[in-house]
């Protein structure tokens, strides 16, 4: 893109298969080129080199990244549990888009809780997931008049996205729920606890156990549950 | 000898920022960092700090500012008619503050961001890896009326040939030079004319982005997957208006990249501000 930057873009749809593939790349890079590399970030299809150019021009580095061994069909990733509370409380919108949406309340919190979604990667704000998978009978516009403010931990659904806001920010999309857990913590390195390419999947809590994991979390006791 | 920097106003928009936060973009950080990465350099060179050391970015309305130790000082980039005590002080050289002088400004002359670099090493917050103040990250956005910001092993230096030249083309150029985007090819007949041959307006900035505007530009109505935006980066919005992207850009979007600006230009775009015109020219 300039002369410190190098854009890898992959063809074709948004894919589960992309994801892993580009995670794999973005962890060989990070592991084999880490001297020359100053980051790298991934986006639906694509990843993004910032590279020290007084080390490497882009020619070389092209050269060094073929040289890397790829072998994304053996990339581990990990499958986590995330709990979410889907109490009227917690889920301001969540009466209006059954009723739009013409399902049930139960109907609704089964199908948001079924699917494994895809962690793509991290965008918009920080530790904001872009997730692939969302049911399509979940998809739904998004609002008209954004909210000026919804608070951290908000599950929500836009468009035929769906998604957690990590912390309180405006917003234009439906929210369904809260998680108890925190997304993006500055005092812990990584910052987020899951990677690209993992896969999360919703698990729906009472509002007593809601407040259990939320008194763990602030204690520092909470642990990041497998799915 | 150490000292506190104690801001008795912050003026209208000032933060500690250093060269940028990078490593954590992959979790959705943007990277922050001074808007004019050359003169906050400069301002450290000066006197004799790292080239990335913090430094305070002052934006248009100056901050008050008492030294209680003597440091060695210098600002670079925008002129906003420095006064220690005062009496005015020179740009783009070295100043040597005494114990309980107050630095001020007065109107804004040329430029829109100074860079005010101290011979000590600041004692700021420093979050993953970086001074850079921002939103969410740091415990503030910016300094604060009443603010302190101390300084260690401040010394005073030599102010004797330490003035570097700066080249008043730096800041009133019209010209930005751009590469083409990912999404350079979007672009139809019209939309080049009106990108390459036509003045550019620009509008509402911040720290974020600047928008650029021109009625004749024909918008559109293709949408890219999110991807990777950086500094920079010049967007195309369906309205037709273009959106450069600065320092504190989230680190994706999903409008046509069309232009990327050449480091040197994001920092003389960083120096102007609305009804400025500009015009573009493929490096």
């Amino acid at each position: 893109m300039d002369e410190s930057n190098l854009l890898m873009e992959w063809p074709g749809a948004i894919s589960k298969e992309i994801m892993v593939e580009i995670a794999a790349w973005q962890h060989a890079i990070e592991k084999d080129l880490g001297k020359i590399i100053i980051e790298c970030f991934a986006a639906y299809r694509s990843l993004l080199i910032t590279y020290d150019h007084q080390q490497i021009d882009e020619e070389n580095l092209e050269i060094e990244l073929l040289k890397l061994q790829i072998n994304h069909k053996k990339f581990r990733t990990r499958k986590w549990a995330v709990p979410v509370c889907y109490d009227e409380s917690l889920a301001p919108d969540l009466a209006k888009v059954c009723e739009e949406k013409k399902l049930s309340k139960r109907k609704v919190i089964k199908l948001h809780t079924s699917d494994l979604y895809d962690i793509h990667f991290y965008g918009f704000l920080p530790g904001f997931m872009y997730l692939g998978g969302l049911d399509e009978k979940l998809h739904h516009p998004r609002k008209t008049n954004p909210d000026s403010s919804l608070p951290a931990g908000s599950v929500a659904i836009g468009g035929s996205q769906t998604g957690i806001y990590p912390t309180s920010s405006p917003g234009g999309w439906h929210v369904v729920g809260n998680t108890p857990i925190k997304l993006f913590d500055i005092k812990i390195d990584p910052p987020c606890p899951f990677k690209p390419g993992d896969q999360i999947k919703f698990k729906s809590v009472s509002i007593k156990e809601y407040n259990k994991i939320k008194k763990e979390v602030e204690s520092g006791t909470y642990k990041f549950q497998k799915a | 000898m150490n000292g506190t920097m104690i801001f008795h106003k912050a003026g209208l928009q000032s933060s500690i920022q250093d060269m940028g936060r990078y490593g954590y973009r992959k979790y959705g950080v943007p990277l922050s960092g001074s808007m004019d990465q050359n003169s906050a350099i400069r301002a450290n060179l000066i006197v004799g700090n790292e080239p990335g050391a913090p430094v305070v970015e002052i934006t248009v309305v100056g901050p008050q500012i008492e030294f209680t130790s003597d440091a060695t000082i210098a600002l670079v980039g925008a002129d906003l008619t420095p006064k220690l005590d005062k009496k005015p002080i020179s740009l783009n050289t070295r100043v040597n503050v005494l114990k309980g002088q107050v630095l001020e400004f007065g109107k804004c002359k040329y430029g829109i961001r100074a860079y005010l670099s101290i011979a000590a090493t600041l004692q700021s917050e420093k979050v993953m890896n970086s001074f850079s103040q921002y939103s969410g990250i740091t415990s503030d956005h910016q300094l604060r009326n009443g603010d302190q910001v101390g300084y260690m092993n401040g010394k005073l230096m030599s102010e004797a040939s330490s003035a570097i030249k700066i080249d008043k083309k730096y800041f009133n150029t019209k010209k930005l030079e751009v590469f083409p985007g990912p999404e350079f090819n979007l672009l139809g007949k019209d939309q080049l004319k009106s990108v390459f041959d036509q003045d550019w307006t620009i509008g509402p900035n911040n720290r974020m982005g600047y928008q650029l505007n021109n009625k004749l530009m024909p918008g559109h109505t293709r949408e890219i997957i999110t991807t990777q935006t950086i500094p920079g980066t010049i967007q195309l919005t369906p309205a037709g208006k273009l959106l450069a992207l600065m320092r504190d850009a989230q680190v994706t979007g999903g409008y046509p990249r069309i232009l990327q600006l050449s480091e040197l230009s994001i920092n003389q775009l960083a120096q102007k501000t609305e009804r400025s015109i500009v015009r573009f020219k493929i490096a």
